[in-house]
């Protein structure tokens, strides 16, 4: 009986130093939100993107050009969805914004097939990179 | 003995399964993403106002067309034939920021050569106007073929002819539009003149039909 407290004892102290191991290296997901420690995620200093796109003689998109990046971005990536009717997508692609000064601008030419300029509504932008 | 073993498993598969199922690595990331909406318009320009069109030819070289109520269209030869045909804008209130999601120029055919003849669309980048001839068309700046049609060979037809890219770069640039020149770079043969309806007649008049976006 002794013996099976100790052993007892033993495991609940394990149990809890994994426990706090877990939590420790832990970022929680729910359904709905994100929780971190301290975890730094910030922009480049992008306030907003504007794109053009260019079509060829049958009205295809064959590259979409974005402009108005902030130097700081450079290096990073820059990620473009063309947008159809309900916001689904219909194209799109990336690229690695280059070096730049005062502003970047952007170009991305492969986008994943072909896609009519009329079908395209808008445009969705995500700049990543650490 | 054997319990303790087991409680151990069943200790260290709970709190590992814990540990890594639910950890996401996050470094210091830069992170940012947002929307742009386009709106979308149509356009189309025709009528004797907003279209300067003309033929010019060669066997005439001073002579201008540009009250003839026909375009015509003729391969090299005796007498070589170009249309030129161009549309006012102004009216469609393009924007400079979007483009073009189609373009199409609309001719009337009438007479058509027979056999049909494949003609060449090319964007002129200087400009003309309606008292052009063929030696004035000589010394007109001219860009790359933008495109080349089949006429067919039935009389009274309404060939659609996309100019989408030409019309894209000037929405782009925002540089005035001095239209395209039609030709036939074909071999010369009998029976090898196009004809069109110009800006002059009372109907079928050439049109361009313009959807873009802003």
């Amino acid at each position: 009986m002794k013996t099976l407290s100790k052993t007892f004892g033993f495991v609940v102290v394990l149990a809890a130093v994994f426990a706090s191991c877990a939590a420790a290296a832990t970022l929680a997901i729910g359904s709905a939100s994100l929780a971190a420690g301290s975890v730094t995620v910030s922009s480049c200093g992008v306030s907003s993107l504007v794109a053009t796109r260019n079509v060829d003689n049958s009205g295809n998109v064959t590259q979409v050009n974005v402009t108005g990046i902030p130097t700081a971005c450079s290096g990073e990536t820059l990620s473009v969805t063309l947008t159809g009717a309900g916001n689904a997508s219909v194209g799109g692609g990336s690229t690695t914004i280059g070096s730049c000064a005062p502003t970047c601008a952007a170009t991305v030419t492969s986008l994943g097939g072909t896609t009519s300029a009329a079908n395209v509504n808008g445009y969705s932008f995500a700049v990543t990179g650490q | 003995m054997r319990r303790l073993a087991i409680l151990v498993t069943a200790v260290f598969a709970i709190g590992g399964t814990a540990a890594y199922g639910a950890t996401v690595a996050i470094g210091s990331w830069h992170l940012w993403a947002g929307t742009q909406t386009l709106t979308k318009g149509t356009c189309t320009v025709s009528g004797s106002s907003a279209t300067t069109d003309t033929y010019v030819d060669s066997s005439h070289a001073s002579n201008n067309f540009g009250n003839a109520t026909t375009l015509q269209v003729k391969p090299d030869g005796n007498q070589t034939l170009w249309t030129f045909v161009r549309f006012d804008l102004s009216s469609c209130s393009l924007p400079t920021t979007g483009g073009a999601d189609s373009a199409t120029l609309k001719l009337f055919l009438n007479p058509a050569p027979n056999p049909g003849r494949t003609l060449t669309v090319t964007p002129v980048l200087s400009t003309w106007s309606q008292t052009l001839t063929w030696t004035q068309a000589q010394r007109l700046s001219y860009g790359a073929a933008t495109t080349t049609f089949a006429t067919g060979n039935t009389n009274g037809t309404t060939l659609s002819i996309p100019v989408t890219v030409d019309v894209d770069a000037l929405i782009k640039s925002s540089t005035a539009s001095y239209g395209w020149r039609i030709s036939d770079t074909g071999a010369a043969a009998g029976g090898d003149k196009a004809t069109f309806t110009s800006a002059n007649a009372s109907s079928n008049v050439p049109q361009l039909v313009i959807s873009y976006e802003k």
